[in-house]
């Protein structure tokens, strides 16, 4: 089994209340991986952790066998650690080409002397780069609204486009956060999909849902938290079972109910 | 001489405060720079004005009696009508506070110059015609109206401070400041306790309008460097905290007068720009308030 | 006739501070409050090189625009931490000391009193001081400065700026380093303010603080406002429009004593209604908040 992330005895405290509390666990290269728990559990300051919005008070955070604790954000990304957020975090006010086409890491475009000369290399690498971001439109079926702004999508559409985004930065590992929260049951399921067919192609996928059928129908692998420890960790048949975990959500024949 | 610098500093700190006091209780509610809070001061220090030179002079001593009310009043006037006006229509439509910041700027410029209309832009004084001798105390100079600006400083703090503290429209105005969905969920209305905060905020600008008035002149652009140091005194004290106003006005006061000992005095202002500077990039809560 | 030419003048120079503005506010969502501050450097260093040391506006104006640009970096380290109005109200600061600078530091600028007898631009000899020749100057720099600016806004780093404007914690997430494109666009906005400063130095041939105070600052920012943020158009719409309304205020008939006044009026209730009624200004493609 090959390890694509670790964290260690990740510990992160607010005014006196821990929100992570020594949390360790690794996440395997090539799976999709669920990380769920109860409200407050501490489920999205992980993923802030891990991606470098937050700094831990201890413990360390490893990436493709490199230790990132320090590196500020837009480093890690570079390293091809992606994240979608829970309140969804497009770029309103640009249309949805340019959203995708942010998310490719230019080498050219982006500096400053080959704005200012126009160099056929840069136009050239610009249009790959439209090209590129209009196929991932298209996997995701967004193609017809490349030239929208991003605020005049529909809630699902949005969620589409910030896996679509996520997708194009070419990441080897992708942070979701609630990727399927307030959207309707056929989008849900097209987003299931969306997120197999990513893995079918080697990449890694850690989601956060709360949602039980959702976890259970494409998780490989679930870690549970809860006040920020973990709780259980394993098969999703496995933490069904586990009476720990059913507890932790509410009571024992709610949870069960619900399982 | 340091002594006199010190006194010096102290009268300007007690105005630095109340500006800061009332800009601090407004910012409580409403949670923006209303930079048109210096607008608000000059009216109060202009109409001031605008009644004792309409009064017959027969009303001597009189006069005042009528002239200083007026102009704390129409200044409350103007900072709620501000607030009703531009602001509440803002405020509807979730505007961002970079938004409110600049209206409110446009608001303090378009005031300022109908001052300089209507009154012209020469320097006014509101003195009293009889000019007293100060008080020596221990080698300082300080004249019985600066002795009125630091007790009737003291005054309003301590009522601003009862009415916060000890007042159901302090305990409105502290819920507001606090979580203004929270307090609207147990009865408060935060709309009128936004007013009430510009009424009282407002006033005390009228009230350091007039005072320093008659300490030194009015001119159209008294407001402007004024809701500048009441600003920066907030942020030094803590911006929203009533004691954070008394403080950072103080602070700034002294530190103004007492630096003019080692620096040329026109580089008064630059000071105060210096600890703005200072403070936002280092505490931008202030000595007294919390990290957001 | 000369009178129209010297309009021209002065809404290119206006052009070039209202461009240089909108990269900032516009299109990287820094409210920079203190903008004049850039052209004051710009030209007071370029005058002063003319004045003291003999040097041609030629050189000056380069250096003038460099030192400016350093200016910019070093106002735009605040930017790293400050957000919103708190970074408004410090960029306001900034600007505020550096005109302090220019009226107290009286051994180098002559503070109040002002640098008088700038020389002019010259080419092979021949002294640019005819308004027409000093328009043909000036619009060069403002083509280049439309065309710099366009350029930057057009291309992939442009698409960056904006994605720091519209949510700074998202472009990180995407890998881009968000701390080096504040700084970047500072410097630039500052450099072409510098420009303008200089420009409008060796046209005028006299410059003191009162040039450059907060009500400058405004009205650049007005202009950037009105006629549209994140808009080129825009911003040479707003540029000319209240550069060309105050003078045909004047020619209603108001006496120069209150034309200020009203003027200055005038931005303010602009600037308050375009808060309330549209904030992305008339041809602008962006909404602040």
């Amino acid at each position: 089994m090959k390890w694509n992330l670790s964290v260690d005895l990740l510990t992160v405290s607010f005014d006196g209340l821990k929100a992570l509390d020594g949390l360790s666990f690794k996440i395997e290269q090539g799976k999709i991986t669920a990380l769920i728990g109860p409200n407050g559990a501490g489920k999205t300051t992980v993923f802030n952790v891990i991606t470098g919005l937050l700094k831990p008070n201890e413990g360390e955070v490893y990436f493709k066998g490199q230790r990132i604790t320090n590196l500020p954000p837009f480093k890690r990304a570079r390293l091809g650690m992606a994240r979608t957020f829970q309140l969804l975090r497009l770029f309103p006010q640009i249309t949805v080409l340019e959203n995708m086409l942010l998310a490719q890491h230019y080498s050219k475009g982006e500096r400053l002397w080959a704005a200012l000369t126009r160099s056929p290399s840069m136009l050239k690498e610009e249009e790959d780069n439209r090209k590129k971001a209009l196929d991932s439109l298209e996997f995701v079926g967004l193609a017809e609204k490349a030239n929208v702004l991003a605020e005049e999508l529909s809630h699902g559409q949005r969620r589409l486009l910030e896996i679509a985004r996520a997708l194009a930065t070419g990441a080897d590992l992708l942070l979701l956060d609630e990727p399927t929260a307030g959207v309707y049951p056929e989008m849900r399921r097209k987003i299931l999909g969306f997120l197999e067919e990513i893995r079918d192609q080697g990449r890694t996928i850690v989601f956060i849902d709360h949602r039980m059928e959702t976890v259970f129908s494409i998780a490989e692998h679930v870690i549970v938290l809860a006040h920020g420890k973990k709780l259980a960790e394993g098969s999703p048949a496995a933490v069904r079972r586990n009476p720990k975990v059913k507890k932790a959500y509410l009571g024992k024949n709610e949870a069960a109910r619900q399982l | 001489m340091i002594l006199q610098l010190f006194v010096n500093g102290l009268i300007a700190g007690a105005i630095y405060a109340l500006i800061a006091l009332g800009f601090s209780v407004i910012y409580k509610t409403v949670r923006f720079f209303h930079f048109a809070h210096g607008a608000v001061y000059a009216i109060g220090a202009y109409a001031a004005y605008g009644v004792i030179s309409i009064l017959p002079s027969g009303w001597g001593v009189g006069g005042w009696f009528v002239a200083v009310p007026a102009g704390i009043i129409l200044g409350a006037a103007a900072g709620v009508g501000l607030d009703r006006g531009i602001y509440r229509p803002l405020r509807d439509r979730k505007a961002s506070n970079l938004i409110l910041l600049l209206a409110s700027f446009g608001v303090f410029i378009f005031i300022q110059n109908l001052i300089a209309l209507i009154f012209g832009s020469q320097i006014l004084t509101l003195r009293s015609s009889v000019v007293r001798e100060g008080w020596h105390v221990l080698g300082a100079v300080i004249t019985p109206i600066q002795v009125l600006i630091i007790a009737a400083s003291i005054v309003t703090f301590g009522l601003c401070w009862w009415i916060v503290a000890k007042t159901r429209l302090g305990r409105a105005i502290r819920a507001v400041a606090d979580d203004s969905v929270g307090a609207s969920v147990c009865g408060i209305d935060p709309e009128r306790t936004i007013m009430w905060a510009f009424l009282i905020g407002s006033a005390l600008a009228g009230v350091a309008g007039i005072l320093i008035s008659l300490e030194t002149n009015l001119e159209p652009t008294m407001g402007f460097n004024a809701v500048l140091k009441g600003i920066i005194a907030s942020i030094i004290g803590g911006i929203g905290s009533i004691g954070g106003a008394l403080f950072g006005g103080v602070f700034l006061g002294l530190v103004e007068n007492l630096g003019i000992a080692f620096i040329p005095a026109g580089w008064k202002d630059a000071i105060a720009f210096g600890l703005l500077i200072i403070f936002l990039l280092l505490r931008p809560q202030g000595i007294f308030g919390k990290k957001k | 006739m000369n009178y129209i030419l010297h309009i021209l003048v002065i809404a290119g120079i206006y052009i070039i501070l209202t461009l240089s503005l909108n990269l900032l506010v516009g299109y990287t969502g820094l409210p920079a409050l203190g903008h004049i501050a850039f052209a004051c450097i710009g030209a007071y260093v370029s005058a002063l090189l003319a004045l003291r040391l003999g040097i041609s506006p030629w050189l000056g104006l380069p250096i003038g625009a460099v030192v400016a640009g350093l200016l910019g970096l070093g106002v735009g380290y605040p930017s790293l931490r400050l957000k919103g109005d708190y970074l408004a109200l410090a960029t306001f600061g900034l600007g505020l000391i550096v005109y302090a600078v220019a009226k107290n530091w009286v051994e180098l600028t002559r503070g109040p009193m002002g640098l008088p007898g700038i020389p002019r631009f010259d080419l092979f000899g021949w002294q640019i001081s005819q308004v027409w020749a000093y328009l043909i100057l000036v619009t060069v720099f403002a083509l280049v400065t439309i065309v710099f600016i366009g350029r930057i806004v057009k291309a992939p780093i442009g698409r960056v700026l904006r994605a720091v404007r519209d949510d700074e914690i998202a472009a990180q997430a995407l890998g881009k380093d968000t701390r080096k494109h504040k700084l970047m666009a500072f410097v630039i906005g500052a450099f072409f303010a510098g420009i303008a400063g200089v420009l409008y130095a060796h046209y005028i041939t006299f410059i003191d603080p009162s040039s450059f105070t907060v009500m400058e600052s405004i009205t650049v920012l007005l202009m950037v406002i009105f006629g549209g943020m994140a808009s080129i158009p825009g911003s040479i719409l707003g540029a000319v429009i209240l550069v060309v309304l105050p003078e045909a205020l004047r020619f209603l008939g108001l006496p120069s004593s209150i034309a200020a006044q009203v003027r200055q009026m005038l931005y303010g209730a602009l600037l308050v209604i375009f808060m309330i009624w549209r904030p992305k200004g008339l041809l602008g493609k962006y909404r602040m908040g």
